[in-house]
């Protein structure tokens, strides 16, 4: 058995002091350990993108990342995405569209959306489906997902537009 | 059995700084393990592949994460991120075929932690930068205990996943020679899925002298266990105008002289062909690239 | 904020939308009970060998491990995977499958389970069990496994051989070939797909000695029960299966995947155990597709006259017989019901040392179409027909007998299917002539297809039921209960907005219980297409019961005849007289008072409708590379009628884009020496990102059938049938020549230009 060690990290606001294993993935972490089950293990590879979350502000695969490695770090998971209670426009435009069928890999596939727009409030469609390309999905062939990630980019640019400075 | 998804024990240590891995590194021994982004190790880990006593974790030593331009060189510190390298300006700039292979790295969550020191060690012969830093002529810096040396990129590949680094040593820079500018660049690769290793890639870097190809380097990744240069092209195009043919020609030697091999996705004759398509189109690319740099002119 | 009444038809958004996008819903693999083990399975690394001893000594002594079931410990079970041996009307399904058996199988064959404190630990203790194999040798080829001095993959059998299923419909076969002017064959291959459903199987059991309660992401709660009540010798009542969201089923998750293990070691306990697999055992040790090697004879008159066509396939169930019987059935006659010549089916589903195969969406339908949507399309090339209209020209009609369900067929779109797709790839344009871009050479293909709503009374006989509750509460809130499992296709949204509609409700006055044995009436189900024709029908039956009673009660506190009654907007009013009215509430509420609960219930009644489709591509080939780019890609459906929209639109694109990856890129590979599967995970097995997937263009048809619940047809698996075929013969328009094998590589359609040049 491998000898636990304290870590420090932000999660979704909260500040935790926790035991973690040195061999325990982030995603395990999360989800076993602070029991924010919508970051999920679908591979243990990185390519499935369903335990997508914000590692101190990028997107990154938490099965790709060891638990000691966020010590003193901010991660971000669904949960955290919107207040409490709400839904972040990307959670919106994903369930307006009927994106969303299993849910398995939709938080991950929002995590990646919504970072993506960020970085891209205009994109084309190749670009939204090569950010989209970080995730699987096996129940919607893609297709609303895409549908989603424009309406949100849309919704943004709209609400953008009107009260800036 | 393979399968377990469930990590092997090991010990996790993090050093504060490049001397202190070192000689953390040094007093653990060869079953101690490097972690810089954990984009390819973890997986390994997981697969319970790799099953090191230690991980020496070294990816937050933010004294390894630069670029630098110097003396004709692009110094790029082991730990600069693959998106980092893909859309830094002077890379762009000077060295744009890395940027190029940055960019078809995976996908963008993996080039968000992936690091240019990590790929190179991990030596996935299918990978992206070991392909383009063995045409660039790179080498990259090793640091040991007892010093550092430099390493060519031509010698660093000894196989899938083999790299001529030391146990005690860790990659702490790449050194790229910018090529003259007005050099013309490709790198192509054939992947059966978006974001997937290459089943072949090919990296083209042509400079010109008046009318003729002065050099010409091709290096094809993917098809054997290293990175192969492909030295029979090359001297087909080396000193002979940039020929529509030239291409085609030259592709033909290349497939034939590059040692290709069978596994599950593809057969050796296959990546031969590949090979013969995708070292043709980047030298169109790159002959399509060649330029006279505008402050040559008179 | 208040919503609309809800609509048939309409595009609601889905009720477990939002839990789902916040990442509050809830899957087996988030449950922790108290006192819980971890469970993990040891396995073969062998494809066949004889257990001859298992040492569990050292990893029993490992600080953490609860309890390890081997051979020698572990009850004599006997069982079949497969949900339908609890199906009134089902062929017997040979029981093969034990815990532990003296030999194992497949690599990755289960020769002991690990309860443990915690996961790293029960994963150590694996790795400490020593096993002591006797090789024997492995059967890996489907067609060798059938010759006589095979290695026998079951001792006691006589030979490998699981089945024979013969088929034969629409007169003399023989004849049929000799009134042919053209007659064509070819042999194909189709692969082993695997479902890759996203969250990995797992399963929580608990046993406290009275009960035996089970956790799990099961497509069939009901079926499940039975089939545990079977197993364990327990009556019904004591058993209660729970399946909460299931994480992706795809026929995966219709019987037995991880439940006998995970409740002999709860048995053993008396303590909930979770039993997983990690997504490399996903691949290896749970149920595929079934690989086939399919020969296709098809013969055909100058006239256009389809005059025979014979189908004989291999089908490769590995392991254990599981469902592999019926999905020859099925593939038989998704291969050859749609066209009226005479026709016959030989299927040979036979036993290999490889991991098993069982039910996957559209059930042998895709290999059929692969195969038999080919060689047609070659026949009427060579018999100089349009591939559309040779098709039109041979298929059913209406008022036709339906060969597969002896039901008439008494709705008809195929015409209406064709001419939409025709129209809309813009088919005249792209066909025939040979269009080249570089490197690229461009053709369009079609493939066409007509399926069941649901298991009833397909193969003759087969009966599978659905009845549900609706209950109004005081408050005029309304329930559904269904012992359904939502997998994701929307069974919660399309029952809901079912009651909703038929009460005049918005949506979000309508709540769903699903899954849950203990506290839903029996359904067998989600699969075959039946979810919104049989589940929708009992849910409209049990809510137009409701509403008869509602009225009912009404007309008391309305002093009104319950005839000139209407139900409106939340109300219940005096046609003509709006003033005189009262609210549901009201009217539930007095019904709670004079002890008289507001319960509907509805049975489905036992009937089948046929949907039609058709699939159109336009793709160019690179001759450099054989790449296959899909330039446009069209996805004709006749469903009946949509009941919501966009989740009709969803179950047709993801069936679909799972077609197409069955047609260009999925493949569990299996070394040929040793057996193990050699690309067990999601790096090395191919299924496509949104970047490879193209835009996919859904027309919806809807010509209701009298026997759906508002005329609807099921449309779970019709996406996935024709991808194949349409694929394949548009690559054949491109390139002038077939591939036949699937999927369809670059490689593998590089070898085909190569042969043609």
């Amino acid at each position: 058995m491998s000898v636990p060690f304290s870590i420090s990290v932000t999660v979704n606001g909260v500040r935790y002091a926790r035991p973690v294993r040195p061999n325990q993935l982030l995603v395990e972490f999360l989800h076993d350990d602070l029991e924010l089950h919508g970051t999920r293990n679908g591979c243990s590879q990185g390519v499935c993108g369903c335990c997508t979350v914000l590692v101190d502000g990028e997107p990154a695969k938490a099965c790709l990342v060891l638990a000691p490695q966020v010590d003193g770090g901010v991660v971000t998971t669904i949960e955290g995405l919107a207040p409490p209670g709400g839904l972040h426009p990307m959670q919106t435009a994903f369930v307006e569209v009927g994106a969303v069928q299993c849910g398995y890999c939709i938080p991950g596939m929002v995590m990646t959306a919504a970072a993506f727009l960020e970085e891209n409030p205009r994109p084309t469609d190749v670009q939204i489906r090569d950010a989209l390309a970080n995730n699987l999905c096996r129940c919607t062939g893609y297709m609303k997902i895409v549908e989603a990630v424009k309406m949100a980019a849309a919704a943004n640019l709209s609400a953008g537009s009107g009260g800036d400075a | 059995m393979v399968g377990s998804l469930i990590l092997p024990s090991f010990a996790y240590v993090a050093p504060k700084s490049l001397a202190e891995a070192i000689t953390t590194l040094a007093a653990l021994g060869p079953d101690a393990k490097l972690l810089a982004g954990g984009q390819s190790l973890i997986p390994l880990l997981s697969m319970r592949l790799a099953r090191p006593s230690t991980i020496v974790d070294i990816g937050r030593l933010g004294e390894l994460r630069y670029i630098r331009a110097v003396d004709g060189q692009l110094r790029i510190g082991a730990l600069t991120r693959h998106r980092d390298v893909e859309r830094a300006p002077l890379v762009q700039v000077q060295a744009p075929v890395l940027a190029a292979a940055a960019g078809l790295i995976g996908h963008s969550h993996i080039r968000n932690r992936g690091t240019i020191g990590g790929s190179l060690a991990h030596a996935d012969p299918a990978a992206e930068f070991p392909a383009a830093v063995t045409a660039l002529e790179a080498s990259v810096i090793a640091l040991g205990p007892n010093g550092e040396r430099e390493i060519p990129a031509g010698e660093l590949f000894l196989g899938p996943l083999t790299t001529a680094l030391l146990p005690s040593e860790i990659l702490t820079e790449v050194r790229v020679p910018v090529p003259p500018a007005g050099h013309g660049w490709a790198f192509r690769e054939f992947t059966q899925r978006s974001g997937d290793f290459a089943l072949v890639s090919a990296c083209a870097i042509v400079t010109l002298q008046t009318a003729a190809v002065a050099t010409c380097r091709i290096v094809v990744g993917g098809a054997g266990p290293v990175p192969q240069r492909c030295v029979g092209a090359e001297a087909a195009v080396v000193g002979h105008p940039t020929a529509p043919e030239a291409p085609r020609e030259a592709a033909a030697l290349a497939a034939d002289e590059v040692e290709a091999e069978d596994d599950l996705h593809a057969s050796s004759g296959y990546r031969r062909r590949l090979t013969r398509v995708l070292v043709r189109d980047a030298l169109e690319d790159a002959f399509a690239r060649l330029h006279v740099p505008q402050a040559t002119r008179p | 904020m208040t919503q609309p009444i809800a609509a048939i038809g309409s595009p609601l958004p889905r009720v477990d939308a939002a839990e789902k996008t916040s990442g509050h819903a809830q899957y087996v693999g988030d449950l922790r009970l108290p006192g819980m083990v971890y469970a993990r399975l040891a396995r073969s690394p062998y494809a066949h060998a004889r257990v001859k001893s298992i040492d569990t000594r050292a990893a029993a002594e490992l600080p953490g491990v609860v309890a390890i079931l081997t051979r020698e410990n572990a009850p004599a079970l006997k069982y079949n995977s497969s949900p339908f041996d609890a199906v009134p009307g089902s062929r017997a399904m040979i029981e093969d499958q034990t815990l532990f058996d003296e030999k194992v199988r497949y690599v990755g064959d289960p020769v002991a389970l690990v309860a443990a404190v915690d996961w790293e630990t029960a994963e150590n203790a694996l790795e400490a069990i020593e096993v002591d194999y006797e090789p024997l040798p492995p059967v890996i080829d489907p067609e060798a496994a059938l010759s006589r001095d095979a290695p026998l993959v079951h001792e006691g059998r006589s030979d490998n051989l699981i089945a024979h299923v013969k088929l034969a419909h629409g007169g003399d076969l023989n004849a049929g070939f000799e009134a042919a002017d053209v007659v064509v064959e070819r042999r194909f291959r189709t692969p082993r797909q695997k479902h890759v459903q996203l969250e990995p199987q797992v399963c929580v059991a608990d046993w406290n000695g009275d009960r035996l309660t089970v956790w799990a992401p099961t497509q069939s709660p009901h079926q499940l029960r039975t089939k545990l009540a079977a197993l364990w010798h327990l009556p019904q009542s004591r058993v209660r299966v729970v399946s909460l969201n299931v994480g992706g089923g795809f026929g995966h998750r219709v019987g037995f995947v991880l439940e006998p293990y995970a409740t002999a070691m709860a048995m053993h306990l008396r303590r909930p155990v979770k039993l997983r697999l990690n997504r490399i055992e996903d691949f290896s040790n749970s149920e595929n597709r079934h690989p086939m090697i399919i020969t296709v004879k098809a013969g055909g008159r100058r006239d256009g006259t389809l005059t025979a066509l014979h189908v004989t396939s291999i089908l490769d169930a590995g392991a254990y017989a599981g469902v592999s019987a019926e999905v020859a059935h099925v593939h038989a006659n998704v291969g050859t019901r749609l066209y009226r010549c005479p026709r016959r089916f030989d299927g040979y589903v036979v036993y290999t040392t490889t991991p098993g195969c069982g039910s996957f969406r559209g059930v042998g339908g895709p290999q059929a179409s692969f195969s038999v949507e080919q060689c047609l399309d070659e026949l009427a090339g060579a018999l100089g027909w349009d591939p559309i209209e040779f098709r039109r020209r041979n298929s059913l009609r209406l008022g036709d007998p339906d060969p597969w369900t002896n039901l008439r067929i008494e709705s008809w779109a195929l015409d209406e299917v064709l001419d939409r797709g025709k129209a809309a790839i813009d088919w005249d344009a792209v066909r025939g002539p040979t269009l080249r871009d570089g490197p690229w050479r461009r053709g369009v293909g079609m493939a066409a297809m007509m399926h069941v709503s649901g298991g009833n009374c397909i193969s003759s006989r087969r009966v599978e039921g659905s009845s549900a509750l609706v209950r109004v509460n005081p408050d005029g809130t309304v329930e559904v209960f269904s012992g359904q499992s939502e997998t994701g296709t929307g069974v919660a949204t399309m029952v809901s907005q079912i009651a909703a509609a038929e009460l005049s409700l918005p949506l979000d006055r309508v709540s769903v219980t699903l899954g849950d044995t203990a506290s839903t009436p029996y359904d067998s189900g989600s699969h075959a297409s039946r979810t919104a024709f049989t589940t929708g029908w009992a849910v409209k039956l049990a809510a137009e019961d409701a509403r008869a009673q509602l009225l009912r009660v009404g007309a008391g506190m309305l002093e009104a005849h319950a005839d000139d009654l209407e139900l409106e907007a939340g109300d219940i009013r005096v046609r003509g007289t709006p003033a005189r009215a009262v609210s549901l509430g009201e009217v539930a509420r007095r019904a709670y008072h004079t002890m008289t609960e507001i319960v509907g219930k509805g049975v489905a009644p036992i009937s089948n409708a046929p949907p039609y489709g058709a699939h159109f591509a336009d793709v160019s080939v690179n001759e450099e590379t054989g790449q296959i780019r899909i330039n446009r890609y069209v996805a004709v459906h006749d469903v009946g009628r949509a009941l919501n929209r966009s989740v009709v639109e969803g179950q047709i694109e993801g069936a679909t884009a799972q077609g197409i990856g069955f047609a260009l890129s999925e493949e569990v590979l299996i070394d040929p020496d040793g057996g193990s599967v050699t690309n067990a995970s999601l790096m090395d097995y191919k299924v496509m990102t949104a970047a490879d997937v193209p835009r996919i263009e859904v027309i919806l048809v809807e010509h209701p059938d009298p026997h759906g619940p508002y005329g609807a047809k099921g449309v779970g698996e019709v996406g996935i049938i024709p991808a194949a075929g349409a694929l394949a013969n548009a690559v054949a328009d491109a390139i002038g020549a077939r591939v036949l094998e699937a999927p369809m590589t670059p490689e593998r359609v590089l070898a085909a230009l190569t042969e043609t040049i």
